[in-house]
């Protein structure tokens, strides 16, 4: 048997993750930011429904294993500095 | 000095305690108080309802430390059991028939969960038609429900089986929630001699699962319980869970074996074998009315007729290995259900029976007997009908494969 999970029932350790859905799984389509017309405001980063953005300094970078496509981050960008990019094979 | 008639075959009477006269809820009661519960939350319902009126008299004498939570409702009930399970506590809490509906989504949620809680179910027949008499249609409604059922056939077995079915579900090996089954009225309100242990030898006999070795809820290490899930870990945790109830089988007859030792009571394992063994056919059954068979199995030995009983006392995980091996060289088997299954429309335990039966060669008749419903009583007359017409298909006479016992 291949086993996922360490424990006997759907429990989640933080140190292992506490994310037990990969969410990544189900993206058609990922954000891709530009740096050189980020102007840092964060709102992407509130407003992340999987909570899988970080801040680079630069620019916000969304975590592909949680970040799920759905876009919202593009939307709210007040600087238009994100942008979709269909995922390969979608 | 001979065992008592109301001690199980065997038994000697332990740590040399005289039996008292106590019924059956007051036997849980004694068996909750006796393995020292964090909590108890539980709502009234008939027949369930003097369980809990004992321990909160346990608890106002001060010889319950428990914390006590007078909940809204049977959802509440065993929510809240729940929560200080997963904290690491010992939870305890009862109810019956339509109460056990009312707590569905908790009582999923406690076995996929794997959250080892101990509950009992003072069986009720379900609405409709509204009644509050007894019956095992309750416990049936939930049979699919992954929790480890236990069903007693006397006062003295529901107080052993409250000790046994935590050291089943906190047993690392198992970790999964049980039932401790018995029929209202007849076990629930019926009273009849039962040795309470010494609290030392109770003590003793929980010891391998003193330490909760099992991840729980803390600040220490925080963790999560019940997260969500999809895919391929659902799986996962479904095999998981089929596992841990192939192991809770095995384990019930090791447990018997270690209960003998510390309290002098043994039963036998998962299924009772009474007078089976040269029998040449087989009556089965659960719950109360094992008792009245066992006695119809005699009398009918008196007449020259080999008749055997075969009780299930772990109706979840089913016992089928020792099923089959009882049934084996047998003509046939006759089942007696105080249940109905709607559209099989025959007896819950029987169909459980003849899917087992599958497995002999050569296929024997199976019959399933329907009674007991609603209170009336399973009489020594209809069960010796019984045994005789499992008898007589056993000899090759031909009929129906579900007999309404009283109704036909």
């Amino acid at each position: 048997m291949r086993f996922h999970s360490p424990f006997e029932g759907p429990w989640a350790d933080p140190e292992a993750g506490l994310f037990s859905v990969r969410s990544g799984d189900w993206r058609q389509q990922r954000p891709v930011a530009n740096g050189a017309r980020c102007c840092r405001c964060g709102l992407c980063f509130l407003y992340c429904p999987t909570g899988c953005i970080s801040d680079r300094v630069t620019h916000f970078e969304a975590e592909l294993e949680f970040c799920k496509g759905c876009g919202l981050c593009v939307y709210i960008c007040p600087a238009a500095a994100i942008a979709m990019r269909a995922e390969e094979g979608c | 000095m001979a065992a008592p008639a109301y001690l199980p075959q065997g038994a000697q009477p332990a740590d040399g305690l005289a039996p008292r006269l106590l019924d059956g809820n007051k036997a849980a009661a004694y068996g909750v108080l006796l393995c020292r519960p964090d909590l108890i939350a539980a709502y009234p319902i008939t027949p369930q309802t003097p369980l809990l009126e004992q321990l909160y008299k346990f608890k106002a004498d001060g010889r319950l430390t428990a914390e006590t939570v007078e909940v809204e409702g049977e959802n509440s009930a065993l929510s809240a059991a729940l929560g200080v399970t997963v904290a690491g506590g010992r939870a305890f809490t009862a109810t019956s028939s339509m109460g056990l509906t009312f707590m569905y989504d908790a009582y999923l949620f406690a076995s996929g969960t794997r959250v080892p809680v101990v509950m009992v179910i003072a069986m009720r027949e379900q609405t409709a038609p509204t009644t509050v008499s007894c019956g095992q249609q309750d416990l049936m409604m939930v049979k699919e429900g992954g929790w480890v059922q236990l069903v007693c056939e006397s006062c003295q077995e529901i107080l052993d089986s409250i000790l046994v079915a935590y050291r089943l579900a906190e047993d690392p090996q198992v970790q999964l929630p049980v039932n401790v089954c018995y029929e209202g009225y007849y076990l629930s309100h019926l009273s009849e001699p039962v040795t309470v242990p010494a609290q030392e030898a109770v003590d003793r006999f929980l010891l391998p699962v003193r330490d909760k070795r099992r991840p729980v809820l803390g600040t220490e290490h925080p963790m999560t319980f019940g997260t969500y899930v999809v895919g391929e870990l659902y799986a996962e945790y479904r095999y998981k869970h089929c596992q841990a109830m192939e192991r809770a089988g095995g384990m019930l007859d090791a447990i018997d074996g270690e209960f003998r030792a510390a309290l002098g009571r043994p039963y036998g394992g998962a299924v009772e074998a009474y007078r089976a063994e040269d029998a040449e056919f087989l009556m089965v059954t659960m719950g109360s009315a094992a008792g009245t068979l066992k006695v119809v199995v005699d009398e009918l030995r008196k007449e020259g007729i080999a008749a055997g009983l075969a009780r299930v006392r772990m109706f979840r995980p089913l016992p089928a290995r020792e099923l089959l091996g009882l049934m084996r060289g047998k003509r046939a088997v006759g089942v007696v259900d105080r249940s109905v299954s709607f559209g099989w429309n025959r007896g819950h335990l029987f169909i459980d029976v003849k899917a087992v039966a599958q497995d002999l060669e050569p296929r024997i008749p199976v019959v399933s007997f329907i009674g007991g419903l609603a209170g009336t009583d399973l009489r020594r007359d209809l069960l010796a009908g019984a045994a005789r017409t499992t008898w007589e298909r056993g000899r090759g006479r031909a009929g129906a494969e579900v007999i309404w016992l009283g109704l036909e």
